[in-house]
């Protein structure tokens, strides 16, 4: 196909095209299954998601959701700029991604780590209980998760209870009275609440893996280390590569509850992140259109790392989203 | 087997799915019986139980006299995000009380006009909402909404519902019943007994805490206005009626002093800033805290729990502390004249229903129904005495209590967020019982009134100097438009001082007025100005419309 | 000979296996106690009693026992028909999203399938912007479906996230698979039904689980779009409302004072988040082994002897 298009002169051209569109038809209709599978779902990805766009053009008035579209004042970049010249949102940005950069990493290899070590219990019911138990902190909300992690951290807390006792520290410590340590904190909570959920996955990989592959390792001598490394995570690794493509491009998502509900005045320099600015400055002022703008926003640098991660992916040789 | 379970789920899921589809398609029957006409009531102001007033007692009362009952929907999420939905759409229930964002509703249309309907409907409304008539009416000239508690009358409340500098009991008692007037006085008393209880039940003794956490900022941010004889958080001058903010003022650098002092004698709860509303409810429960700030209510969870404890002197009393002596007090509320948020017909709703509407709500703010709504009925929740004053037996007093009573009742539905009015009624009564003095002697204990006693008053606010009246009270209800520099202020500056008093108060004394002065320069960056201005305007047109 | 002996010698549990499975198993013990304790803790204070909870201080056990928090949760009005609508949309939800996103990860999993890249790539995108809450309400309001319990269903069916997870483990599977049905004649459908789906029982099971706790979780779109009619609420959004019943006062202080909110509270809006917590999880982690068995292997390594 490709070689004749090339081939042909200029005057043959209409004709290669309609021989092109032909042989297309041809092969939508012996994939016509495939089509019947797809269609409709492309049409309600349409209507349902790529529809509302259109409240994009938010960002670039005084939106009043009273008037009608034709009746909007527009104001072209004004809440960019605002956005943009805040005086925080420098420090803002930063913490966005410092937060969703440490959360992606340890709870990559946090995850991870856990299911290989769960696929690794010998006992069946062990296992299953255990897998259960990781997972629970995931049910609790935020509200109930932050209120413990707080009262784990108080001057009181069990925390410094168990510092002291072990003599790594001398005198009590404000943990999150000292912004330096809200990132880690943050960190260690998100991995607290959702590492065990998030082994799922990787579990549900493992169990695609041919058990035979692990009979014949241990034939071969391999060691248990030396099995983890050479079967289950390459077993793995599709499904590593594939979410964290896609995580890379939430790396602008670092979430918000537990911000709003850990940050306070003396941390607010490290707290204080995209979404929760968008809380204060946005909805709970009635302005969309800065609500949307950032949006905007978070959406072109969610695609900027999706595409750069995905080619890179491509690179290696490791296959990508698309 | 594992057909027929199949089969047995798909049936059930066939079952499930009928079920919903019929969910679906019942709509509301319009009120169950002839004549009767059920209408929506939004209140994006409160949480609170979804009920049908005709399911209550006093609501039932009111459907048989005015053949209309209300479904009433309460907020659950954020209140913002259901009010613009609600504009985009246009689609309103027929009364809504629409809390930050009124005055998006009004702009966009979504109110209707009042003031034709209730000259011609509602002479009760009319006489009702007299005293702020004016003051209700927006610039172009429409009454959009009826606030509640329209005042009629000052009467003094007899407990500390509001704002007071909070002590221990057991501190007042051990040294003699002793009277603070000024900030250092009442330091003293807490730096004594500190230093004589360093644990209480065990637990290291917390002199002075301050809570700080979300939109529980008064604590910190109210004191210097109070502590200079002002009325709540902003300064209003009394005859010039020039508004300014007082967070880059002297008063308020006297106040973080005060607390820097207080850090650095070790007297401030470390805690002070990082504190969740939870813990700082549970600090104050466990006993532990000698003295805090702040509005009786935001504590009041913590406080119900000391009461019903067997140590009667682990309580707290309040005192109207100021910065020097000869500094007139003015913690307890003047008269208010709220006119935002408030409840009004929305736009859409037919003429006939407009009129049965006004109509109910006129009937509410009959006399008769207001006491019905605050008192209940004569006999059964209240009593009248020979000289016509009402009042609460014991009995009567629980059994109101009891949330469950007056839910059925009617005393939740059917309150606050409808025309109601608050201060006084004609005969001298007052609109709240709990402010009436028959009812809340009856409530004072033993120690309670020992303390009375000790200090020879009748009331516990009696230590406090009555309110001047003030036209303008209170300053929050000017309309901040969206979008401007004044609401931005209002956010920035928030953002600014839980940043930054923090660093002042717990600073080395010495480098306190370092410290100060480079948040006053970062202060005065934002457009307070803006904010002072709107807020004057608003204080003044409001003084005027009331004079 | 040397092989033999090797092989005879791996077949048994080593040192390094001993100091391995020792090291494993105390660490998942201090897991699962860290991981269990916050959930003990929430049950023990959903059976204390709430005035009491105030002072703090629980951690395992109720203190002063009492039933009321349960009590006062299930005597709202519309718990039941919460209960019953989350319980339908939650199966209903999870059935019809299973079946759309694997039928579509199935056709874009496909090689030769046309669209592939280009359909795949029209899913992806929608992970990572959204029209804004005003748009898509009204949106649903123009597709009339404001009102009705598919207002739940439908604008969910397929998260581009499972999508991509599905395809990703059905690329996994053995091509010879589905050559070998081909040319027995086998159409995509056939396929999909009889070869593919069996075969990703452990994705299917993790999928479902995703959508299932979103679907049980969810209490936004009640708010949004139903938020007035009783009949379609559900669980999470009738607690919430509970929930904010019992907090004391949103910093209006008229209606605090003015409705005698402060007066015996029996409830306080911590015992009752933890009663919360407790009702809405129960259901989903009971569910739970039903799912697991599918992608936490029962033989492992260590069981074959």
């Amino acid at each position: 196909m490709k070689t004749k298009a090339n081939a042909v002169t200029s005057q043959a051209f209409p004709e290669s095209q309609t021989g092109r569109v032909k042989s297309f038809i041809a092969t939508c209709k012996s994939q016509k299954a495939l089509l019947l599978m797809t269609v409709p779902f492309v049409i309600w990805v349409f209507v349902f998601k790529y529809l509302p766009v259109w409240g994009w053009t938010m960002a670039f008035q005084d939106f009043k959701p009273a008037r009608s579209f034709s009746e909007q004042e527009w104001v072209g970049f004004k809440h960019f700029a605002f956005l943009f010249t805040d005086d925080r949102f420098l420090g803002v940005l930063r913490n966005t991604l410092a937060q969703s950069l440490i959360n992606l990493v340890l709870g990559f290899v946090t995850a991870i780590g856990l299911a290989v070590l769960i696929n690794e219990l010998t006992n069946v019911k062990f296992k299953r209980v255990v897998q259960t138990i990781s997972y629970l902190p995931h049910f609790l909300s935020w509200v109930v998760a932050a209120a413990l992690i707080s009262s784990l951290l108080s001057m009181d807390g069990i925390i410094n209870e168990l510092l002291i006792g072990l003599n790594i520290i001398d005198d009590k410590i404000l943990w999150l009275g000292v912004g330096e340590y809200f990132w880690g904190i943050l960190a260690a909570s998100d991995i607290w609440k959702n590492v065990g959920w998030n082994t799922i996955i990787y579990l549900a990989a493992i169990s695609m893996i041919d058990m035979e592959q692990y009979e014949a390792a241990k034939i071969d001598g391999a060691s248990r280390l030396q099995r983890i490394k050479y079967i289950t995570i390459p077993g793995m690794k599709p499904v590593i590569v594939v979410l964290l493509i896609m995580n890379m491009g939430y790396i602008i998502e670092a979430g918000f509850e537990a911000q709003y509900l850990l940050g306070n005045g003396q941390n607010i320099e490290y707290s204080e992140n995209i979404d929760v600015f968008v809380i204060n400055y946005g909805i709970s002022m009635f302005n969309f259109s800065l609500a949307t703008a950032a949006g905007i926003f978070k959406t072109v640098i969610s695609l900027i790392f999706l595409i750069a991660a995905n080619s890179f992916s491509k690179k290696m040789g490791q296959g990508g989203l698309y | 087997m594992l057909k027929r379970k199949t089969i047995f789920f798909a049936f059930g899921l066939l079952a499930m799915l009928c079920f919903v589809a019929a969910c679906s398609n019942g709509e509301k029957g319009e009120g169950g019986e002839e004549g009767v006409s059920t209408y929506t009531f939004f209140n994006a102001s409160s949480t609170g139980k979804d009920v049908n007033t005709a399911e209550t007692k006093i609501g039932k009362m009111f459907e048989e006299e005015t053949g209309v009952n209300f479904d009433i929907e309460h907020i659950v999420g954020d209140s913002n995000q259901k009010i613009g939905t609600m504009i985009a759409s246009g689609e309103y229930p027929e009364l809504l009380n629409a809390q930050n964002a009124t005055n998006d509703v009004i702009d966009a249309g979504g109110f209707l006009p009042l003031n034709d309907l209730i000259e011609e409907h509602a002479p009760n409304l009319r006489k009702l909402y007299d005293p702020i008539w004016e003051k209700m009416k927006q610039e172009d000239g429409n009454i959009y909404i009826l606030p509640s508690g329209v005042s009629n009358g000052y009467i003094k409340p007899p407990n500390i519902g509001q704002s007071a500098f909070f002590i221990r009991r057991d501190a007042l008692k051990e040294q003699g019943y002793p009277q603070p007037k000024t900030i250092d006085e009442y330091f003293d008393i807490i730096e004594k007994y500190a230093k004589a209880h360093p644990t209480i039940n065990g637990a290291d003794t917390i002199p002075y805490t301050i809570l700080q956490y979300d939109w529980h900022v008064g604590q910190l941010f109210d004191p210097p206005a109070f502590l200079s004889g002002e009325q709540e958080g902003i300064m209003v001058d009394n005859e010039t009626l020039d508004v300014s903010v007082h967070h880059n003022q002297d008063i308020t650098k006297n106040w973080l002093q005060k607390l820097n002092e207080l850090n650095s004698k070790g007297l401030l709860d470390k805690e002070s800033f990082t504190q969740n509303y939870d813990e700082y409810l549970a600090k104050i429960s466990s006993g532990r805290v000698v003295g805090w700030f702040g509005p009786q209510w935001e504590s009041a969870a913590a406080l119900d729990t000391l009461e019903q404890d067997d140590d009667p002197y682990n309580d707290f009393m309040g005192f109207p502390i100021v910065f020097e002596e000869g500094i007139k007090d003015q913690y307890l509320n003047p008269e208010s004249y709220v006119t935002s948020p408030g409840t009004g017909l929305t736009a859409g709703t037919d003429e006939e229903d407009q009129v049965k509407i006004i109509k109910f709500l006129d009937h509410i703010a009959k006399v008769d129904s207001q006491k019905l709504i605050t008192w209940g009925i004569e006999g059964e929740t209240y009593e009248v005495n020979e000289e016509g004053r009402f009042y609460r037996t014991e009995e009567q007093i629980e059994q109101v209590s009891n949330k469950e009573f007056a839910d059925e009742f009617g005393f939740t539905a059917l309150g606050w967020y409808w025309p109601i009015m608050s201060g006084t009624f004609d005969d001298g009564n007052s609109v709240d019982p709990e402010v009436q003095p028959e009812v809340a002697q009856l409530s004072y204990d033993e120690v309670d009134k020992e303390f009375l006693e000790a200090y020879n008053i009748e009331v516990f606010t009696d230590l406090f100097t009555e309110p001047d009246p003030a036209p303008w009270f209170p300053f929050w209800d000017a309309v901040i438009e969206t979008g401007s520099e004044a609401q931005l202020y209002d956010q920035q500056s928030r953002d600014l001082i839980k940043q930054s008093y923090p660093d002042i108060i717990l600073a080395d004394p010495a480098k306190f007025d370092a410290q100060w002065n480079s948040f006053k320069q970062e202060f005065e960056k934002l457009p307070y100005k803006a904010y002072e201005q709107v807020i004057e305007d608003s204080v003044k047109k409001e003084a005027s419309l009331m004079e | 000979m040397i092989l033999a002996k090797k092989r005879k010698k791996n077949l048994m549990r080593t040192k390094e296996d001993v100091l391995f499975d020792t090291f494993n198993v105390t660490f998942m013990i201090l897991l699962s106690i860290v991981m269990l304790y916050p959930f003990l803790n929430q049950i023990a204070l959903s059976l204390n009693a709430a005035t009491d909870s105030v002072k703090g201080g629980i951690y395992l056990w109720p203190r002063e026992f009492t039933w009321r928090n349960y009590e006062y949760v299930f005597s709202q009005a519309s718990i039941m028909q919460g209960i019953f609508v989350s319980v339908a949309r939650t199966v209903i939800g999870t059935l019809i999203s299973i079946l759309c996103t694997a039928m579509v990860a199935y056709a874009i999993a496909q090689e030769k399938f046309v669209f592939k890249r280009s359909v795949t790539i029209i899913f992806i995108m929608t992970m990572y912007f959204n029209g804004g809450l005003i748009p898509t309400y009204l949106l649903m309001r123009d597709l009339q479906l404001i009102g009705t319990f598919w207002v739940y269903i439908i604008p969910g069916i397929i998260s581009a996230f499972n999508l991509i997870i599905m395809r990703s483990f059905i690329e996994g599977i053995p091509k010879s698979i589905f050559e070998q049905a081909r040319i027995d004649g086998a159409g995509d459908f056939r396929v999909f039904f009889q070869i593919v789906l069996p075969l990703s029982l452990p994705v299917l099971a993790t999928v479902s689980l995703f959508v299932a706790v979103g679907q049980w979780n969810q209490w936004f779109d009640v708010f949004l779009y139903n938020s007035s009619n009783e009949s379609l609420t559900t669980l999470q959004y009738e607690l919430m409302k509970v929930l904010q019943n019992t907090a004391t006062s949103n910093g209006d202080w008229n209606s605090a004072q003015a409705s005698g909110e402060h007066a015996a509270n029996t409830v306080t809006p911590k015992s009752i988040q933890a009663t919360m917590t407790i009702v809405a999880s129960l259901p989903i982690i009971c569910i739970y082994p039903f799912l697991q068995k599918y992608f936490v292997k029962g033989m492992t390594l260590g069981a074959v002897k």
